[in-house]
């Protein structure tokens, strides 16, 4: 998996390509946690190119929006397709996270 | 009529994860899934096969686990995890509940849902200090 962090609309994306699984979950974990401690309290999490995600996976997103939501932030997703989208909706987590269609989409709503 | 089985017994950690991907993967390719199959094969083995490698040998620095795969009809799979650690049954694990919203979710406990709702079948048996999770996956479902 290779993660790729942007500027866009004064919002950091990490654009997440390739598959997510036990052995580099914690990879992701550990970039956003990087980014926090940097002082970031909102993140947007472009799925487009991922491919694969399973239970780590899931926990390292659930983990890491449990701290953006405790500094008054949020995790934002967008571009779920494929089996990640059904890894999604099976376990309930496109009704828990902020999810859009597109990352556009999930720029404007960041925008304050 | 059903193929030879396959197995493959190695050290449940999780540095082997690809190393069983691979193996079930050749069994895949035989029972010709198609790629979206092929994929969640991927996922029900990973869940499993994580499981057993965080939970299964609490006390031990390492144990065992053996995968093994058959075919019993062509655009059919079927795969068993087999270990000797503590007894666990994921048909009757508690799933985590997925309506709860994130600041009342636990961390965990997905797995056993992705393997619950994924699988075309699914059955466990405790023998003689084994457990023995078998999943199906077939091209029809």
């Amino acid at each position: 998996m290779t993660i790729e962090r942007r500027c866009v609309s004064d919002q950091t994306v990490l654009v997440l390509s390739g598959r997510m699984d036990a052995e580099n979950a914690p990879q992701f974990e550990q970039e956003c946690n990087d980014r926090i401690a940097d002082g970031l309290t909102s993140l947007v999490v472009d799925a487009g190119e991922l491919v694969y995600v399973s239970s780590m996976g899931l926990r390292c997103f659930v983990a890491v929006a449990k701290t953006l939501q405790s500094k008054g932030g949020e995790l934002r997703i967008c571009s779920l397709q494929g089996l990640v989208n059904q890894v999604f909706e099976i376990t309930g987590l496109k009704r828990s996270f902020p999810v859009y269609e597109s990352l556009e989409s999930a720029l404007i709503s960041g925008q304050k | 009529m059903a193929s030879d089985t396959r197995s493959l017994a190695l050290e449940a950690k999780t540095a082997s994860l690809h190393q069983v991907m691979e193996f079930v993967q050749k069994g895949a390719l035989e029972a010709s899934l198609p790629e979206a199959r092929a994929s969640e094969l991927d996922l029900l083995i990973e869940e499993i096969f994580v499981n057993v490698c965080r939970y299964s040998y609490p006390d031990s620095a390492l144990g065992m686990v053996t995968v093994t795969y058959w075919i019993p009809a062509p655009g059919e799979l079927k795969v068993e995890v087999a270990d000797q650690g503590v007894e666990f049954n994921p048909l009757t694990a508690e799933p985590a509940d997925v309506t709860l919203d994130l600041k009342h979710r636990p961390i965990g406990g997905l797995g056993i849902v992705l393997v619950q709702q994924l699988a075309a079948s699914l059955a466990y048996r405790r023998e003689e200090g084994w457990n023995r999770l078998t999943f199906g996956v077939s091209a029809r479902s």
